[in-house]
């Protein structure tokens, strides 16, 4: 735990210095991080690998454009599923590797292979280089230890952060290139408020800067999303290094804490002082959650009303999810395209047939498949063109699914998935 | 036939049944010609583990006013956890239709055994009466009266 002063009374310059930092020692190969277009309207997610090139980065910015695990996913597809191309990286050693059998192995094996059918062995030929690279990836960084390569940073907010463990587990996503960077959170607009708050706004205003004067002081704004007026975590469950902001008086000062053994070496790289933790921070951190609670919003929406006569079942919301893990969707296949006959039947049976017939099935669909595993990031209300208020609704039933099988998603890479794990003695009310 | 103004309506109930516990269960029933009620449509599945909720609410989509999942007691399941981790998905999805504004009652869950013909009837019987005071299922949603 360190502190970190901040000039200026801003301490998105404050982060943006220390991330600088962090890639001018080379402890980062690159950051991941939100920066402010010019016109500053909105912010975009960047990958930064040049430390001239933070200027616009401000990851304290009130807004929340896309669940950037998602990135993060896209990012390490390759990890998952071994070394695509990766030429680059592994060209020499996999020649090495190539030239190696012939001389290294035994003339028995040697032979066998080479009287295997030409078809297998043409087969076997372009696959060795490929297994070949794979080793030789693996191979410098077990052998030389610390050279491996500087992690990526990623700056995340706390729902990214859930998102991306949930993803982890769900085997779409590997911790291991990244420093995860967690950053507190009070809550975000939506992106096109933002962009009116900007343009509306006093010319020399900013609109971070406004945000955290008013939310630091206890006040939420009007705007703030659904999803974050509810939101019971502004405060990172994971992270290698943690900014905290919420405790501090953050005109003046916020604190990074390393939580995890790749955190520390940075952390210790960076040289900081060594101070004890915030004392007020416990207790703010409650009262921020207290105030959420209160200003959640206990609706009851029709939501068979909404998605029966609003949806238009774009699948925008599937798109924008973190968590809808599918590589291919059943709603994308042939399973619900159906013959004429099956529409009269349908319509026949009640007199009447909404159609398309299977949107509700849709949401129901998603819902089973999302449930445990939700983060209520409220990007599914975000991307909804029809309002229909998908964020309030995935979080309510996400949290009674993940309460009724006493799972949190997000809470901790070691929880096992509550649907790929049981127990004997449990759930007992569900029968009979 | 529309079903709202239809004072005969009763209810179509889709039993999904495990092969190993449930399905003889009823079986037995059958051939111990033990009278229960005549709104199930049994479909044997070969684990209650193996129902994804996809099927469950696929029938709801379709017709059924409720749906009937059944498979071998806790302990017992033929290959070993299936039910375990079934009892799991029932829970989560019950929980998540009553926010949706679907009566979880529509979907029950029991286990039957092999030698338990008299209370698969039992059973039956009284998912039967469950559905029939909820009434029809509204599903799909038709927006128009
Ligand atoms: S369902 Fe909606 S709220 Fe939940 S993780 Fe997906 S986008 Fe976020
Ligand atoms: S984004 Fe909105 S309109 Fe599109 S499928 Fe989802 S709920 Fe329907
Ligand atoms: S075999 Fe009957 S529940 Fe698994």
């Amino acid at each position: 735990m360190a502190i970190i002063k901040v000039k200026d009374n801003n301490p998105a310059a404050a982060i943006r210095e220390l991330l600088r930092t962090m890639l001018e020692k080379q402890l980062v190969s690159a950051i991941l991080v939100p920066q402010e277009i010019p016109s500053k309207k909105t912010v975009v997610q960047t990958l930064v690998s040049d430390p001239d090139k933070l200027d616009a980065v401000n990851p304290l910015a009130p807004i929340f454009s896309i669940n950037s695990a998602r990135i993060v996913v896209k990012m390490c597809i390759d990890q998952m599923t071994g070394p695509v191309s990766g030429q680059a990286v592994s060209e020499q050693p996999a020649e090495e590797k190539e030239a190696e059998p012939p001389e290294a192995e035994d003339s028995a094996s040697e032979q066998k292979q080479e009287q295997a059918p030409e078809q297998e062995q043409g087969k076997s030929g372009e696959q060795a280089p490929a297994e070949a690279q794979s080793a030789a990836e693996d191979e410098p960084a077990a052998a030389e230890g610390q050279s491996a390569p500087a992690p990526i940073a990623v700056v995340l907010r706390p729902c990214e952060i859930r998102a991306l463990i949930e993803l982890v587990k769900l085997q779409q996503a590997s911790l291991d290139p990244f420093l995860v960077i967690g950053v507190d959170c009070w809550g975000t607009y939506s992106v096109q408020d933002y962009a009116a708050m900007v343009t509306q706004g006093p010319q020399d205003s900013s609109v971070t800067a406004d945000f955290l004067k008013q939310v630091t002081a206890g006040n939420f704004p009007e705007e703030l999303r659904g999803a974050c007026r509810a939101c019971q975590y502004p405060v990172p469950t994971y992270a290698d290094l943690a900014i905290q902001l919420i405790g501090d008086d953050i005109s003046q000062q916020i604190r990074i804490e390393a939580q995890s053994e790749k955190g520390k070496e940075i952390f210790n790289a960076l040289g900081f002082e060594v101070t004890a933790e915030s004392k007020e921070r416990k207790s703010a951190v409650e009262k921020l959650k207290e105030a959420k609670k209160q200003l959640a919003e206990q609706d009851k929406a029709d939501f068979l009303e909404m998605i029966s006569s609003l949806c238009i079942n774009c699948h925008n919301c599937r798109a924008v999810c973190p968590i809808c893990y599918c590589k291919q969707c059943v709603f994308d296949g042939k399973v619900f395209e159906y013959p004429l006959e099956k529409y009269l039947n349908w319509s026949g049976k009640k007199g009447v047939l909404p159609v398309p017939p299977d949107k509700l099935l849709f949401h129901l669909t998603r819902m089973s498949h999302v449930a445990t595993s939700c983060v209520a990031c409220g990007q599914c209300e975000a991307a909804c063109p029809s309002g229909i208020p998908l964020g309030r609704i995935f979080q309510r039933i996400s949290t009674a699914a993940q309460e009724a099988l006493g799972y949190e998603a997000g809470r901790s890479l070691d929880d096992d998935l509550p649907l790929t794990t049981f127990r004997e003695n449990e759930l007992s009310a569900v029968e009979d | 036939m529309t079903e709202g103004n239809n004072k005969d309506w009763s209810p179509r109930i889709v039993a999904f049944l495990c092969n190993w516990c449930s399905y003889a269960g009823a079986d037995l029933a059958g051939v111990s010609r033990m009278q229960y009620a005549p709104n199930i449509r049994i479909i044997r599945v070969p684990c209650s583990g193996r129902i994804n909720p996809l099927y469950i609410l696929s029938a709801l989509r379709q017709g059924a006013d409720g749906v009937l999942v059944s498979g071998c007691h806790p302990g017992d399941c033929h290959y070993i956890s299936g039910n375990y981790v079934a009892r799991r998905k029932f829970n989560m999805l019950k929980k998540f239709l009553e926010h949706v504004g679907i009566c979880p009652e529509r979907v029950q869950f029991s286990w039957v055994s092999a030698a338990e013909g008299a209370r698969f009837a039992a059973l039956v019987d009284k998912v039967a009466e469950d559905i029939k005071r909820i009434g029809p299922a509204k599903i799909p949603m038709v927006p128009v009266k």
